[in-house]
């Protein structure tokens, strides 16, 4: 799966508003919308880190040995809750940690 | 620098406004022109001994214009703004602007609107279509956004 970042504030319909420097995964979008965006500069591929290099994920990250970034974020919660011995929601909240520390912060005004 | 290939029209703008049920309805064919005048509020400060003014902002403002038809069909813009004048209790209502369309990758401008004033002038020697002039000002914040789906 292909993570984006955006770069301007997107209104995904119904109040689902992806805003400015959120990362988020590319299924948010429609196929369609995520090309035009791409193209239109409303949206730029994101690359992720290494896990261990993540602040504070160097005990985690060698708990999921030879995994990216992205193939944790794309994992299974479950299988990867018994890999390191946490709980699923634990995973998920984790997941939706590294998805912070990449976003950009808010802008002004 | 190479010339812009990207400039638009307004031609194919879409305005979209809550009716009385809060249901956002398109006016974009029973109205047809916007005026967007979005301001800052600026503060000056001059003392003496300088001869050019510090100034600093602070609140965002705007006001919408919108040149509608008056027409006789339920839904469409004349038919929600006078029952928004005239019938309803005072009321917030959602107004979107979508730049230069409504497809993916537009601007879209939205908030929740009060109808400060409504204008018309019915002229017996004039055989265009009457136009009704309505200002929306707004209460809370006016965001910009892409359309994303």
């Amino acid at each position: 799966m292909t993570y984006y970042r955006a770069l301007e504030d997107l209104n995904a319909g119904h109040n689902n508003i992806i805003a400015n420097g959120i990362v988020f995964k590319e299924s948010r979008l429609s196929p369609k919308a995520v090309t035009i965006l791409a193209e239109m500069g409303r949206i730029a591929e994101v690359s992720f880190p290494p896990l261990e290099v993540i602040p504070g994920w160097k005990i985690r990250a060698a708990k999921v040995k030879n995994m990216s970034t992205v193939e944790f974020l794309d994992a299974p919660n479950d299988e990867l809750a018994v890999k390191m011995k946490t709980k699923p929601d634990t995973i998920e909240a984790w997941k939706a940690e590294i998805l912070r520390w990449m976003a950009t912060p808010p802008k002004e005004g | 620098m190479a010339q812009t290939t990207t400039d638009i029209t307004a031609c194919d703008v879409s305005v979209w406004l809550d009716n009385l049920a809060g249901v956002a309805k398109d006016i974009s064919g029973s109205s047809n022109s916007v005026d967007l005048s979005f301001s800052k509020v600026i503060g000056e400060l001059r003392t003496f001994q300088t001869r050019w003014a510090r100034r600093q902002e602070c609140g965002k403002d705007c006001v919408w214009t919108l040149m509608i038809v008056y027409s006789t069909t339920t839904d469409e813009a004349w038919h929600i703004l006078k029952n928004w004048f005239f019938s309803s209790a005072p009321n917030l209502r959602t107004c979107t602007v979508y730049a230069p369309d409504k497809n993916i990758g537009s601007d879209m401008l939205s908030g929740e609107f009060r109808l400060q004033d409504l204008k018309w002038t019915l002229s017996s020697g004039n055989a265009d279509p009457v136009s009704v002039t309505a200002t929306l000002v707004p209460s809370g914040e006016v965001t910009l956004s892409t359309v994303a789906t």
